[in-house]
Order: structure tokens, then C-alpha cells, then sequence
């Protein structure tokens, strides 16, 4: 298996026009989907637009044309059969790149479900052999939207993925819940009893816009409360890499004497930070909790604000390094 | 890292993630300990914080010996058995589920999991192992079941379990064995996950190289008991196996458990903890028996569907928790006054001998409430009961008539407006109240906590640690208590439970009507000295709705109420009776009570439009009635 060697910040400049041996994105119903394809247009000889068998709705139909017009391949794909399809998505693009020393992915996350950026890092992950693959994950933030009064039901409350099941056979270290908070009413709170945890550490995004700050506040009005100050974690949505480094040395510094659960609610940045904190050390879950394709489709425009990671996988390197030349041990 | 343990309000003790000696520090007995002590096979039944944990583990040597209470000496001579407890946990189960990540075929996960569990199981052998022979640390208040080992011994013994359990660890001894069962751990999840990668072809020849994936617990565990026992000389000795909340565990792993509670190995005892409802279980543990047939087990029932049931604990649990503060011969009454739905004990102090005077508390009080309710009115006329003579009235009239509305009088003076009395009034508006300091009290409190120490200590010592002065006032406590359940509610909703007819809030889309039902007969409709507050799940309700009241009894969000003398876990919910969890009644405003029973069916039909909610449909042909007003 193939190890997270190397991550370091994107800034938007790095992106216009860059050169990738293929890119992957969704096609989904909100208004952002196809952002960063126009406004970044990366080039590629594989591109595709992997879009949902349900909720074909909002600006599905648009965005599946505008990608069909840029030259992207636009398979349906269930959420069931999504983490097969993009393991065999990437052996492929290794594959036809296999002479290359490095093969350069782009992947937007913007409007993919957890599901599917936990499969294409499981995918990333389970690479063995050819040659060693840089991902920028990049990820266009939304306009605030006003939360929804009424949530679907839960269908799922489990890791998101097997491969980020983790295993801590410890069951004698107590359970820290690390919960990245959303503006969903109760959900962090209630997946932390859920989960019978012990302590909780919350990661409080913080973005350009104070009415999403004030509504993942308000909704998370009692958990934060009773989470002593030192353990609110406020991270900026714009800075994904001081992110990862903060979450990184938590857990870190958790897992000798606890069994850390990531619960990453909230902005997909985060979700994929966690993901990648979760690559590292392979020891700790990443959980899911949600209510599948029953919640509303919130049809969420971009705000024009673009960032992301470069993310390296190796199959030799055993330390993490990151762009200030700092090291992360795994 | 040190971490600040977060003062979650039902987590600041949860017997699941502190080890048995911090579980002694703190533990009360409660009645059901008695009955779990007993040298027999035990199913422990109980919901979500009911206290299955904690007993177990107050049965492990390490908590035995650490144990400080009046009782501790007694129960330690009691205990003459050696207990191993095997801890599991949502994200444990989930973890071995995930084994070779959904890539193996069935029989060859079932191999790795087995294997992990088989694995915990050994490792918790050890670790009592090494508890009785000295071999670890720990606060000792009177020793448990203590054995001398010499190191030659020490040596025997582990060199024999090594090869039993085919470990091939250097290091002969109990501490060497334990960090290898470890190791193998960490083992079974590498190899799993590589044979992911890997084509199966092969695979049952490779799996089968590796002999300890083909072990078999009880044997294992035997062949290690016996050379302990032989070696030092303790043949006498059994070993009680502790499994917790078994309901998590695979079905295939619950039958091998159930197929060795069967087995004739008298060494062994299995006290297994579960929750209420768990079908598969329930059959699996009758299987094929013909009617008469023993049963292997004694169960324990951990709730109580009346609320005086859990009193005398509370108030255990109570004294104890004062102890801590160093607060001593504190009343509870005192602490947390009369609840609203008693009656002070100086009210029954007089000439006339009773509470129910025209002006007493009570009398003021009916009184009260038949000037705002023209129903109540009706109903003391209809008895030909008159306030102002209300201490005439005869005894068993006086129970039958008055006594036994006491509580819903109370409910309804306090959230009643009074009445209009224009006779084309339609609506009984509620007083808006916020935080419903009717339910405080050191009673009511006490019922609302369920019995649940997790609750109790969670909710109570919040209290008790921001108390000034000698009392905490009523809307502190009820506010306490509001705050918890939203978080029970929030924790209900996180249950995957999926979508519930139209529904859009999983359980409480279940709850909400019944809650929203009970206080309204209780409160807006005519008046009923006893009103329905629980309810029968009917034949005909859909698979979906019995899932959910499933977890949701579980959850400790719904009370069984059984018939007499069925004590067991369910397997069906069908035609059984039901109340919702007292601590949710601030929030919906029902009676404290198990009262009158009602089909859950005609509950979801009358559930008041005003306030009605996507209404699940619970039934295969939901007839669309309207609504009683």
C-alpha cells in the first residue's frame, strides 16, 4: 500500500491552466459543481465528471451538459458501487501514466459526499506498485445558505469507509470524539452520545462569511458549552494546511492515552482534512452519520473562492512532510 | 496529552471507559447486585446508561478488592468465583465489521473475527490472571481470591499457555503473554487487510497456516485454567466469562456464545449484559427447547417501570455522591424540596387527619383548579364532592376520587389558563412555561432519573457541584433536566433508524405524537383522574415502526412495562406495554405516572392537529380519520 508522504497548501495562482494527467469532479445538483472546471480549467487527457444515480435535481441537468461541453466524461455512478469505481478509476490513470515518474491528479471535492472522498483516498491508499501520485484536492467554498429547520432521518451512523474503520484494540482508552461542527442542530452533540464518548474536542470553522459562523454556533450551542474552552478549536476554512497540521498533532497527542473518533460535520475541507489526518494514522475512524440521499439538496452557488491541498502518496517514504519543511511522524 | 475529561452531562460517568477500580470508587449496590453476584449463568437486560456496565465490572477482582462500602466485605466473601470482563464498544464492533474492508468473502471474515474476539477474550483472561497473582498494580482495600505465584510457577504456567494458545512470544510470563495477545491483534487486522489486496485464490490454504486464526475460545481459555488451577492449586475455582452489551456483537458470535453456555464445562460461568429488545437473542437462547425445559440462565431486569421502584437506590446513590462532598445526613427532601405531586409530610399533621382540607395546600389547591376548569368542576359535582367539606368526604372515596388525581390536578393547575367562560370558547391555551417547575422535587427528580445511575450522576452531580447553599432550587433542577434531555433527544435522532413513514425526525417522529398525546389528555382534554400514559403496540404496526420502537427502547427512551414475572429481553415489541422515559416529561409536559395503557395505534390517530408533526404511518392501512379535537 501506498503512504502520505508529502502535503502542502494550494494558492489559487498555482492553479489556473495547470497540467494534470487527469482530473475527477462530480457532477451534482448545486450551482457550484462545475466552478472550478471553468473558472480553474485544468487540463487533462482524462476527465471525468462522476455524477449520482438519485437527487438528479436542482441544476443537475446544466451542470451534466456544461461538463459534457468541457470534454468530460460524465459516468452515473451509485453511492453503493462509488468506492469499486474509483479504485478502478485511478489503477487506470496509473496505468496509462505508468511511465511517468509522477502522476498529477486534480480532484475537486466540492460537491462530492464524504463517501466518495473517502474512496478516492482509500483508492490512493491501495496503489502498490507504478509511479507515485500528487493529488491537489481542491474545493470551492459556498455561499452561506440558511440551514434547514427540519433534517432527514439518520440511515447511517458507521465509519465512512471500511478502510477508515481504523483499529485500536485498546478498549480499556477512553473514546475522545474530534467533531468537526456544522449547522445542523444537535447532530455533533448528539453523535457524541451516540458514540458514548468520553471527551470531545471541537473544530469550530471559521470563514469569510459571520453568518455561517454564527449559525454553526448557535446550533452547537450546547456542546460547545460543556467543552472545556482549551478543546474549541477554531480553524479557518481558507487555510486547510494549518488545519490538517492542528488536527494532526491532536490526534497525535491523544493516542497514547485515548482512542481518538474523528466526526468530521461540517464543511467538506474539513472532512477531507480528517480523511487525511485518518491516512496518517491509520489507527483512527473516521465516522459518518447521516441521512444519505433522504436530506434536502441544498442548491448552494459558489462564493468564488477557491483553495485546496497538494497531496503526495508514495509507496516509500514513512514521514509526512509539509510545505514549511516541517515533519509529521507517523 | 492530558485532556480535560468534557462534563458532558450523561457522560461524566460512564462505567465504559473507566477501569473497574475508578468504578468502585463510586459504586452503590443496587437491589439487582445480589442476583448478579449468585454463581449461576446471568443476562443482565437493560437500556442505554441502566448500569450493565458497571455491575460487571463490579465484579472483577481489581474492583472487588478497591471497593469501599459497608457492604464491599460481604460481597467479596460472596463472590467465589473469578470473573473476566470482556469490554466491546460501538466503534470496537464496527472496527471488527470493517476486517479486510467488505473484501473477504463471509467465511474468511468471520475467520479474522472471530479470531479478534477470541483474542480480547484470552487477553482478559490474562489480565485477571495476573490480577490474582499480584502481577499488577492497583489500590487494595481487602484482597480477592489472591494466589502466591513463584516466578518457577509463573514460568510453567505461561510456557503452557503459550503453546495452547499458539503464541511464540521469548518471554514466559503473564505479562509476556499479554503483549503478545496484543500484538496478535494488531496482527489479525495487518493480515486481513492484506489478503483484501490479495486474490483469493490461495486464501483458505494461506488462513490456514496461521493456527492461532483456528482457535476456539472456551477450550483455549480451558486449556489455560487448568494449568493455573493445577500449578497453584486453586481447582476449586471458577471463572465467571463478562461479556457487555452483546446485543453489538455479530449473530454468528452471539450463537458460538450461547453453544458454549451450553457446554458442560462447570469452570465457567457467563454473565452476559443485553439490551431489552434484541429478537435474534431471545431466540437463539430458546432455540428449540420443548416447554418445561430449564432455563440456563437467571435473568435481571435494569428499569423500573414504577417509579417508587428506583427510589430507595436514588437515594443510595445520593447519599453516596453527598459522601464525596463530605455533605453529611442530608435529607433529600431538604436538598431538593417536596416535589409538586407530593404531599408535605406536616400537611397530614392535624385534628382532621388529613391533607385534603379545604384549606390546606391540596384543598387551595383543588380548589384552584375548579375555578379554571369547568371539566374538574363537573367531575367533583358528578361525585357529589364539595371542596369546602373536602375533609369529609370518606376515605376510601376520598383515595378513589381524589387522591388518585392528585397528579394530574397538579398538572393541570400549573399549565392550565383559566378558562373562559363564554361557552363559545374553543381553545384552552397553555401557559407558556419555559422551565416547568412542577417536576421539581426530590421525587419527581428521582423519577426522572429512571434508576439510571449514568443519568443520576450525570444530571444530580451537575447540581450538587453548582449548589449554593443547602438546597438547589427547583427551576435549576428542572432546567438540569431539560438541558439533558435535548441531549437525549439529540442522541435519539443520531440513531440510524431511517425514515419512518412521512416522517423527518427518525424516532422522535415516534415520540413526539405520544409525548405530545399524553400531555394533552392529562392536561387540555376534559378532565380524567387517569388519563392514559402508556401504551400496547398493536399487530398490525409496520416493520419500519417496530425497528424503531425497538431502538428507541434501547435507547432507554421508552420503559417496558412487563406483565408479571417476564423478566426477559423481548422478542417483539407486539401487544407489550409501554411508557415513554419519565426524564423526557419537561419537555413534553406528561404525567409522571404509568397510567391507564392505550393501542399506540388510536394514541397516533387522535394526536392533536393543532400540533401535529409529519405523523408517521404505522400501519399497513392507515386509515385517515379525522381528528378528535
Amino acid at each position: 500500500m501506498s503512504t502520505l508522504s508529502r502535503i502542502n497548501g494550494l494558492h489559487a495562482t498555482e492553479l489556473s491552466g495547470a497540467e494534470y494527467h487527469a482530473v475527477l469532479t462530480t457532477a451534482g445538483y448545486e450551482a457550484r459543481s462545475t466552478h472550478i472546471a471553468e473558472a480553474v480549467n485544468p487540463l487533462a487527457r482524462i476527465r471525468t465528471a462522476c455524477s449520482f444515480s438519485e437527487r438528479q435535481v436542482g441544476c443537475y441537468e446544466r451542470n451534466v451538459a456544461a461538463y459534457r461541453n468541457m470534454n468530460f466524461e460524465v459516468p452515473v455512478i451509485a453511492e453503493d458501487d462509488v468506492a469499486e469505481w474509483t479504485r478502478n478509476w485511478f489503477q487506470n490513470v496509473v496505468r496509462e501514466n505508468s511511465d511517468c515518474d509522477r502522476v498529477r491528479v486534480c480532484v475537486d471535492i466540492s460537491c462530492m459526499s464524504r463517501i466518495r472522498i473517502a474512496s478516492i483516498l482509500a483508492a490512493l491508499l491501495e496503489l502498490q506498485d507504478g509511479p507515485s501520485v500528487d493529488v491537489d484536492f481542491l474545493y470551492s467554498i459556498a455561499k452561506f445558505v440558511r440551514p434547514v429547520a427540519l433534517s432527514a432521518p439518520n440511515v447511517s451512523a458507521q465509519p465512512v469507509l471500511s478502510l477508515f474503520a481504523g483499529w485500536n484494540a485498546d478498549l480499556s482508552l477512553p473514546i475522545t470524539a474530534l467533531i468537526g461542527l456544522g449547522y445542523e442542530p444537535g447532530k455533533a452533540i448528539g453523535s457524541f452520545e451516540y458514540l458514548e464518548a468520553t471527551n470531545v474536542w471541537t473544530f469550530c470553522p471559521i470563514g469569510d462569511d459571520d453568518r455561517y459562523d454564527r449559525a454553526v454556533k448557535k446550533a452547537n450551542a450546547s456542546l460547545l458549552d460543556h467543552t472545556p474552552k482549551k478543546q474549541n478549536v477554531f480553524y479557518r476554512l481558507d487555510q486547510p494546511l494549518t488545519c490538517f497540521g492542528t488536527l494532526e498533532s491532536i490526534v497525535y497527542g491523544l493516542l497514547p492515552s485515548q482512542r481518538p473518533v474523528l466526526l468530521p460535520f461540517g464543511p467538506k475541507i474539513f472532512a477531507l482534512v480528517a480523511m487525511l489526518v485518518a491516512c496518517v494514522h491509520r489507527e483512527v475512524p473516521v465516522w459518518r452519520i447521516s441521512s444519505g440521499q433522504s436530506g434536502s439538496p441544498e442548491p448552494r452557488e459558489a462564493s468564488g473562492k477557491i483553495l485546496g491541498l497538494r497531496v503526495a502518496f508514495d509507496t516509500a517514504k514513512e514521514t509526512i512532510e509539509m510545505t514549511d519543511g516541517m515533519s509529521a511522524g507517523v | 496529552m492530558s485532556v480535560s475529561v468534557a462534563p458532558s452531562i450523561f457522560d461524566v460517568f460512564n462505567a465504559r471507559q473507566l477501569t473497574p477500580t475508578e468504578v468502585a470508587n463510586s459504586f452503590v449496590p443496587p437491589p439487582h447486585y445480589d442476583a448478579l453476584v449468585k454463581p449461576t449463568h446471568t443476562l443482565i437486560v437493560g437500556p442505554r446508561g441502566s448500569g450493565k456496565t458497571t455491575l460487571l465490572k463490579m465484579l472483577h477482582p481489581s474492583a472487588l478488592e478497591a471497593w469501599r462500602h459497608p457492604e464491599a466485605p460481604r460481597y467479596r466473601k460472596a463472590i467465589a468465583y473469578s470473573s473476566v470482563f470482556v469490554a466491546t464498544d460501538i466503534t470496537w464492533n464496527e472496527q471488527i465489521k470493517a476486517l479486510g474492508f467488505g473484501r473477504l468473502e463471509p467465511d474468511s471474515h468471520r475467520q479474522f473475527a472471530k479470531a479478534a474476539f477470541t483474542t480480547e477474550i484470552l487477553h482478559a483472561l490474562i489480565v485477571t490472571m495476573m490480577h490474582r497473582t499480584g502481577r499488577l498494580g492497583g489500590p487494595v482495600v481487602e484482597p480477592h481470591r489472591r494466589l502466591a505465584m513463584t516466578d518457577d510457577q509463573e514460568f510453567v504456567i505461561a510456557n503452557q499457555i503459550k503453546t495452547a494458545w499458539n503464541i511464540d512470544s521469548a518471554i514466559s510470563t503473564l505479562l509476556g503473554i499479554r503483549l503478545a495477545l496484543s500484538l496478535r491483534l494488531s496482527h489479525i487486522h495487518t493480515l486481513a487487510s492484506k489478503e483484501a489486496l490479495r486474490s483469493s485464490v490461495g486464501r483458505n490454504e494461506r488462513l490456514a497456516n496461521e493456527t492461532f486464526l483456528h482457535l476456539d475460545f472456551l477450550p483455549a481459555a480451558g486449556a489455560a485454567v487448568e494449568v493455573f488451577a493445577a500449578v497453584l492449586r486453586d481447582e476449586e475455582t471458577r471463572w465467571a466469562l463478562l461479556f457487555d452489551e452483546l446485543e453489538l456483537a455479530p449473530q454468528w458470535i452471539r450463537a458460538i456464545l450461547i453453544k458454549s453456555l451450553r457446554s458442560v464445562d462447570q469452570r465457567f460461568l457467563f454473565k452476559i449484559s443485553i439490551s431489552p429488545y434484541s429478537v435474534d437473542l431471545k431466540r437463539e437462547l430458546e432455540g428449540d427447547y420443548s416447554a418445561g425445559a430449564k432455563q440456563d440462565f437467571e435473568p435481571i431486569k435494569l428499569w423500573y417501570e414504577n417509579k417508587e421502584q428506583g427510589y430507595p437506590f436514588c437515594r443510595q446513590l445520593l447519599n453516596r455522591m453527598l459522601d464525596a462532598q463530605q455533605i453529611k445526613n442530608a435529607d433529600p427532601v431538604d436538598l431538593f424540596g417536596t416535589s409538586a405531586f407530593a404531599t408535605d409530610r406536616e400537611e397530614w399533621d392535624n385534628e382532621e387527619g388529613t391533607a385534603y382540607r379545604a384549606t390546606s395546600e391540596v384543598g387551595r389547591l383543588y380548589k384552584d383548579l375548579a375555578e379554571r376548569d369547568p371539566s374538574f368542576r363537573k367531575y367533583l359535582a358528578d361525585r357529589n364532592i364539595g371542596l369546602s367539606t373536602i375533609h369529609t368526604v370518606e376515605g376510601s372515596k376520598r383515595a378513589e376520587h381524589l387522591r388518585k388525581a392528585r397528579s394530574i390536578v397538579t398538572l393541570r393547575t400549573y399549565f392550565r389558563r383559566a378558562a373562559d367562560e363564554d361557552a363559545n370558547q374553543k381553545k384552552q391555551l397553555r401557559r407558556s412555561r419555559k422551565v416547568p417547575t412542577v417536576y421539581g422535587g426530590a421525587t419527581s427528580l428521582f423519577a426522572m432519573m429512571e434508576g439510571n445511575p449514568r443519568w443520576f450522576i450525570g444530571i444530580v452531580g451537575e447540581l450538587l457541584a453548582k449548589m449554593r447553599g443547602k438546597s438547589v432550587k427547583k427551576p435549576d433542577q428542572v432546567g438540569q433536566v431539560l438541558e439533558s434531555a435535548d441531549i437525549f433527544r439529540a442522541m435519539l435522532t443520531t440513531i440510524p433508524c431511517g425514515p419512518i413513514g412521512k416522517s423527518s425526525n427518525g424516532l422522535l417522529s415516534l415520540l413526539d405524537p405520544i409525548g405530545e398525546y399524553f400531555a394533552h389528555v392529562a392536561i387540555d382534554a376534559p378532565f380524567d383522574p387517569d388519563p392514559p400514559s402508556s401504551f400496547v403496540v398493536d399487530s398490525d404496526t409496520d416493520d419500519e415502526s417496530l425497528r424503531a420502537l425497538g431502538m428507541a427502547l434501547n435507547a432507554g427512551a421508552i420503559v417496558y412495562a412487563p406483565e408479571e414475572g417476564d423478566v426477559g429481553i423481548l422478542d417483539t415489541l407486539v401487544g407489550k406495554r409501554f411508557r415513554l422515559s419519565f426524564i423526557l416529561a419537561p419537555f413534553y409536559h406528561f404525567p409522571l405516572l404509568l397510567g391507564r395503557q392505550l393501542k399506540l395505534k388510536e394514541i397516533v390517530r387522535r394526536a392533536d392537529v393543532r400540533k401535529r408533526r409529519e405523523v408517521p404511518s404505522l400501519f399497513a392501512t392507515h386509515e385517515d380519520e379525522d381528528e378528535h379535537a
